[in-house]
């Protein structure tokens, strides 16, 4: 295999793995679950997903790092299979072992559970390590399994940098990380918390009808080119809300938006994160009204898409590759005063994971549940399939009570959204 | 007054060598969406016409009919030439 750097986002991810393995949880991993019809032959997919080119090919990767050298990929041929069949399996223990499945380099970047559960329903959750892919590598990793025809470029082209441009983007972006100190961001967990539990996903889901509606208000709220400015608002209110119940006053929030890198127009390439992030502050005042918040959103994105954060912060994520990851981290807690951020939200776009069918079975329901990092514990991913708006809340219970998500999913939907 | 051919033409092109990849054609009537752009990416191309024409589009015309492909973009923007 031809030498493969991985690029500085990937890099990113094996630093937020760190952090969250340090911290008790089960690593930086994003999973799909798929709901299949209760006819559905697991042994039969399973033997087809063992034979599968491209899950073949993506089990056998793992990251080898000999600093001062550029962290790179490598192939490894594996004996094991990473396809567990399991049936009468009981709810509680799909939950807490299942949807929390350790996947690592030594093991196995990726891990592919069947299940037929004690109600009948069955079930497969594909278990990725964050390093591997983005959102467009996971939806093609997930095509590919289901049709073994379907093929896609394992890396992404190489692009050269240029040393100079580098070098000065990497100056800026530290100059421009550390002086916008975030380090009084509010957040719903104590830096020094470790989570035991396995994370909760709370998943709240609008009708055709309501997601038509909150697309408009998103345009009254001044929410212009997509309806991400209202979407993030929202998060940032119900957090803000839930931080004064607890009679914490904040000066503000803080967090990062990732940013799709892809060159447009194809599905592109398999494994490695092709992402930058834009990041917003929102003061506490500036989340009193759902229109100050999203107005602020846009005036911060405007000015950043002007400076060109996002390429910017992709070089000096790529330039921060050649840091041992100590020290990287080290210079991440400053910025942040160990923080990260007050929470995280993705926008996965509309209808990209759209799957009738895996190896045969129907697929009755799709859920994606994102890692989630603590700090901040707390993550909101959003999509929109067939026309409906879905939200997922992936939290811990030391992070959240039963009562403040009750509150706040109470909140959110009184909200524009 | 800048012509319509000239800003649709540097539209194309800022938007081919920045976010396209290679050997991707792109045709004025194509759907942003089909090409998988998202609504970032139009934001660049709305401040990019802004700073290169000097145009502005006023923020009640950034609807999804006006940005749904470089034909209609292009359209709006030559309707707010001064």
């Amino acid at each position: 295999m031809k030498r493969q750097p991985l690029s500085g986002s990937d890099y990113f991810h094996l630093l937020l793995d760190r952090k969250m393995l340090r911290n008790g949880l089960v690593g930086n991993v994003s999973r799909i679950h798929l709901e299949l019809e209760s006819s559905a032959d697991l042994n039969s997919i399973a033997e087809h997903l063992c034979q599968n080119r491209t899950f073949q090919s993506v089990s056998e990767l793992k990251v080898v790092h000999r600093w001062p050298l550029l962290p790179v990929w490598k192939k490894e041929k594996r004996e094991r299979k990473n396809v567990i069949t399991q049936t009468g399996v009981a709810k509680d223990d799909f939950e807490s072992s299942v949807l929390n499945r350790k996947v690592d380099n030594e093991n196995g970047l990726v891990f592919i559970d069947l299940c037929e559960l004690e109600d009948h329903t069955k079930h497969v959750v594909i278990s990725m390590h964050h390093v591997l892919f983005d959102h467009q590598g996971m939806v093609n990793f997930l095509h590919a399994l289901a049709d073994d025809s379907k093929t896609f470029p394992l890396f992404p082209e190489s692009e050269k940098p240029n040393f100079w441009r580098t070098l000065a983007n990497f100056s800026y972006m530290t100059v421009y990380m550390l002086s916008r100190s975030s380090g009084k961001l509010g957040t719903l967990v104590d830096k020094n918390l470790k989570p035991k539990s396995a994370p909760r996903f709370k998943v709240i889901e609008f009708s055709e009808a309501e997601t038509k509606q909150i697309e408009q208000n998103a345009w009254k709220a001044g929410s212009r080119i997509g309806q991400s400015a209202l979407y993030i608002s929202a998060t940032a209110q119900i957090v803000k809300q839930t931080l004064q119940k607890r009679n914490e006053n904040p000066p503000y929030l803080w967090f990062s938006v990732p940013n799709d890198q892809r060159k447009k127009g194809t599905a592109g390439h398999l494994v490695s994160n092709q992402l930058s992030f834009l990041f917003f502050r929102l003061k506490t005042e500036e989340l009193n009204e759902t229109e100050t918040a999203v107005s602020s959103i846009n005036q911060q994105l405007k000015a950043q898409i002007k400076n060109r954060i996002t390429k910017r912060y992709t070089d000096l994520l790529n330039s921060l590759r050649l840091m041992p990851m100590p020290v990287y981290e080290a210079m991440v807690d400053l910025a942040s005063n160990g923080k990260m951020s007050s929470f995280g939200f993705s926008d996965l776009g509309t209808d990209k994971i759209k799957l009738n069918d895996f190896l045969g079975a129907e697929v009755m329901n799709t859920f994606h549940y994102p890692p989630v990092p603590s700090p901040p514990g707390f993550n909101v991913v959003v999509s929109k399939n067939n026309g409906k708006l879905k939200f997922v809340w992936a939290y811990f219970d030391e992070v959240l009570s039963d009562d403040e998500i009750d509150r706040m999913e109470a909140s959110f939907r009184m909200l524009p959204i | 007054m800048v012509s319509r051919d000239t800003i649709e033409a540097q539209v194309s092109d800022y938007l081919t060598k920045r976010f396209l990849a290679k050997g991707v054609k792109l045709e004025a009537s194509m759907a942003f969406a089909e090409l998988g752009i998202d609504s970032m990416t139009v934001v660049e191309l709305v401040m990019y016409i802004e700073e290169e024409f000097g145009i502005e589009i006023p923020a009640d015309q950034l609807t999804g009919d006006n940005l749904k492909s470089l034909d209609s973009l292009v359209n709006c923007a030559i309707s707010n030439q001064a």
